[in-house]
């Protein structure tokens, strides 16, 4: 009895083992090589908007600070806040001016304040300088029509410094 | 002798140990969350287009652009495809048309089009594009794409800068794309 205790307390001492990691390591090194090749150091970053197909192309000017502007396919967005809808492709006729149909009055209103705002920054800090930069997130199905008057109306408001937001190929 | 050759491989057998992984594991386990957090999955890059300026800074724009001799307006519509304009002192010199293929828009011939234009205006950096009210955004984005540069086995255009009489090589053929019929409102 007392040899079979004996042996089963050295058995006890046999089971310790030590934890196999070297599986696991592998595993994050591919991981960590992986996350690398994707790393950004871009200062700035555009998280595309939901829903919206961006078109591809196969620039590689990375995106500076600008007023983010997204023309989506049931509204155009203005630092996310929605300005004027779009519905079936086509805006609603109170949004148009009569006298000039490619001009969009809410979305003038919007950019002119933001304009307005940024040129009252700029009198107080000399290092904010308005540029009416504007990035511009736009869904590739929309036809020109619907864009030109954006455009317009940006360029209208200050905005002429139009960047197109596109999905990179490279 | 092989006495001596039997302790050596007993003193190199004893010497063989575990390598610790556990402080590579915590520092994967660190980097593994900072590398998430700036990890762009869907690269967002932008196309500069800047628009013409309206009013003052038009005419402004205009003045200074005296030199410009060479003016390439490109009207573009998906129902009869490309229509490009050599204009000289505001004059229109040429005319190059190109028809759709299979009923698309046939980016590839304009680019050849464009590849002759460029060696011919070398200096030329800009383009005005006049897309019809029909065209499609990414149409457009893949037209600006096709315009930029000239591809790898095109090679490279020769410009003569006449203030310091050096010659420069670029591949870029027409980086500046102006879109020239939105303030026509």
């Amino acid at each position: 009895m007392r040899r079979a205790v004996d042996r089963l307390k050295k058995d006890n001492k046999k089971a310790t083992f030590v934890l196999q990691l070297t599986a696991m390591v592998d595993m994050f090194t591919i991981l960590i090589v992986f996350l690398l090749k994707s790393f950004s150091t871009s200062a700035v970053h555009i998280t595309p908007h939901k829903g919206l197909n961006l078109p591809y192309s196969t620039t590689i000017t990375q995106p500076s600070e600008a007023i983010r502007l997204v023309v989506a396919n049931d509204g155009i967005y203005v630092e996310d806040q929605k300005v004027v809808t779009i519905s079936e492709g086509k805006f609603a006729s109170e949004d148009l001016e009569d006298q000039d149909q490619d001009f969009i009055r809410p979305l003038f209103e919007v950019l002119d304040k933001e304009a307005n705002k940024s040129k009252d920054i700029s009198k107080l800090n000399e290092d904010h300088v308005f540029e009416g930069k504007v990035v511009m997130q736009a869904d590739g199905r929309l036809p020109y029509s619907l864009l030109k008057k954006v455009m317009y109306t940006s360029s209208l408001a200050g905005y002429a410094d139009l960047k197109l937001a596109t999905i990179s190929v490279n | 002798m092989s006495r001596t050759y039997t302790k050596k491989i007993d003193q190199e057998e004893s010497s063989s140990f575990e390598l610790d992984l556990a402080p590579m594991l915590a520092l994967m386990v660190t980097l593994i969350p900072i590398l998430l957090l700036s990890t762009v999955f869907v690269q967002v890059v932008v196309i500069d287009t800047p628009l013409p300026q309206v009013v003052q800074d038009a005419i402004e724009q205009e003045k200074n652009n005296k030199d410009r001799q060479v003016q390439l307006v490109l009207g573009m519509s998906s129902s009869s495809g490309f229509n490009l304009s050599v204009n000289i002192d505001g004059k229109q010199m040429e005319s190059i048309s190109v028809p759709l293929v299979e009923g698309q828009l046939d980016v590839n011939g304009l680019h050849e089009k464009l590849v002759k234009v460029k060696r011919t205006h070398p200096k030329v950096f800009r383009l005005d594009l006049n897309p019809s009210e029909d065209v499609g955004y990414s149409d457009i984005v893949k037209v600006m794409d096709s315009v930029r540069s000239f591809k790898k086995e095109e090679g490279t255009v020769t410009i003569l800068d006449q203030k310091t009489n050096e010659s420069a090589e670029t591949n870029l053929m027409f980086p500046e794309v102006v879109f020239g019929n939105v303030v026509e409102g």
